[in-house]
């Protein structure tokens, strides 16, 4: 009888891969959320929050006096232009979508994230996840109608080609689990610990921190250990890449 | 080893919660004890599916998929055989 239950299990695992997931997350979903909410601090009392938010108005009123907002502007206009006269101007801007992180590590015990935006939002599985200030993390790898799984780039077996050190040397970046990377480069390549790891985009966002070198006298090889730029145990929220114009069509 | 009903049914509660929240280390060790108070706690098994389903990648149909599924599976066996074991030896 329970080998019948079991084979059945499966069968329906196999045949409507989503199936169970649907289900299981549906009851999962309120819990999250509520999680969620106790986190990002969602059941303060009222007084808290108004002091919150007029010291946030006054933070913000000063950082507006000290940037004046024109520095920024002038970079990113120079961006464009410079862009623009290398023909790699975008005619379209990539648009992003915020996902609150319902779930991560090291609650959970793999290197994933569960968020609150599925194919209902218009997101495709193997959609790029960055993290705040745009690094990149991870990838999509399975989509609900309310919410997906992010696998992130550190996860075991994980690899990603990036560009490292002052230098940009090309290697691959190896997902360690826990949150880190490993790069293996020749000896004497010149990387320091707090040297930048990038993405090998147009823009070279940054992908990674070196936090130590291990060497080794008897291997060719030095041994890199990389983190991401944020800590992923502490990430609220995400950006999922939407494609330009955010038109990106879902795959259900 | 005991048969009471509502204590059954809390301990699957606290467990599914602590599922559906990701808490596997409230998990486990609940289950191990369940497993090892309860005749044929095979509750676990589910629970431990919805795990899988839930935080895994499932989809992907690898055995390393199921690996709180294989865990708990074997779990049940080895209190099974240990609880025989000290019934024998008592």
């Amino acid at each position: 009888m329970v080998a019948i239950i079991i084979a059945v299990v499966f069968l329906v695992q196999y045949l409507f891969p989503y199936f169970f997931p649907v289900m299981f997350s549906a009851f999962a979903r309120p819990f999250w959320r509520q999680e969620f909410a106790v986190n990002i601090g969602a059941y303060r009392s009222p007084t808290d929050l108004v002091a919150e938010n007029e010291s946030l108005r006054l933070e913000l009123f000063n950082l507006k006096n000290s940037y004046s907002g024109s520095s920024i502007e002038f970079l990113e206009s120079e961006n464009r232009e410079l862009l623009s006269m290398l023909g790699r101007a975008s005619t379209s801007e990539r648009h992003y979508k915020l996902a609150s992180v319902l779930s991560r590590p090291p609650l959970l015990p793999y290197d994933t994230l569960i968020i609150d935006v599925g194919w209902q939002d218009g997101i495709a599985s193997t959609s790029l996840v960055y993290a705040s200030d745009k690094y990149l993390i991870g990838n999509i790898v399975e989509i609900l109608p309310h919410t997906s799984k992010v696998l992130l780039f550190t996860s075991a077996g994980e690899s990603r080609n990036v560009y490292v050190g002052k230098k940009h040397l090309a290697a691959i970046a190896y997902g360690r689990g826990g949150g880190q990377y490993e790069i293996d480069l020749p000896h004497g390549s010149d990387v320091l610990v707090g040297d930048l790891v990038s993405d090998g985009s147009l823009y070279d966002r940054a992908f990674g921190i070196v936090e130590s070198i291990v060497t080794d006298p008897s291997n060719p090889f030095e041994k890199l250990l990389v983190v991401p730029p944020v800590n992923i145990f502490d990430t609220r929220f995400v950006f999922v890449d939407m494609g330009k114009n955010g038109s990106r069509q879902s795959i259900k | 080893m005991t048969n009471d009903l509502t204590l059954r049914i809390t301990i699957d509660v606290i467990i599914v919660i602590a599922v559906l929240m990701g808490w596997w280390f409230v998990a486990l060790p609940v289950g191990i004890i369940a497993a090892w108070v309860f005749p044929k706690y095979l509750e676990l098994i589910v629970f431990s599916f919805m795990h899988d389903v839930l935080f895994g990648f499932s989809n992907s149909m690898i055995i390393w998929s199921y690996s709180w599924t294989i865990v708990s599976s074997i779990i049940i066996v080895a209190m099974y055989f240990l609880k025989v074991i000290v019934r024998n030896n008592s």
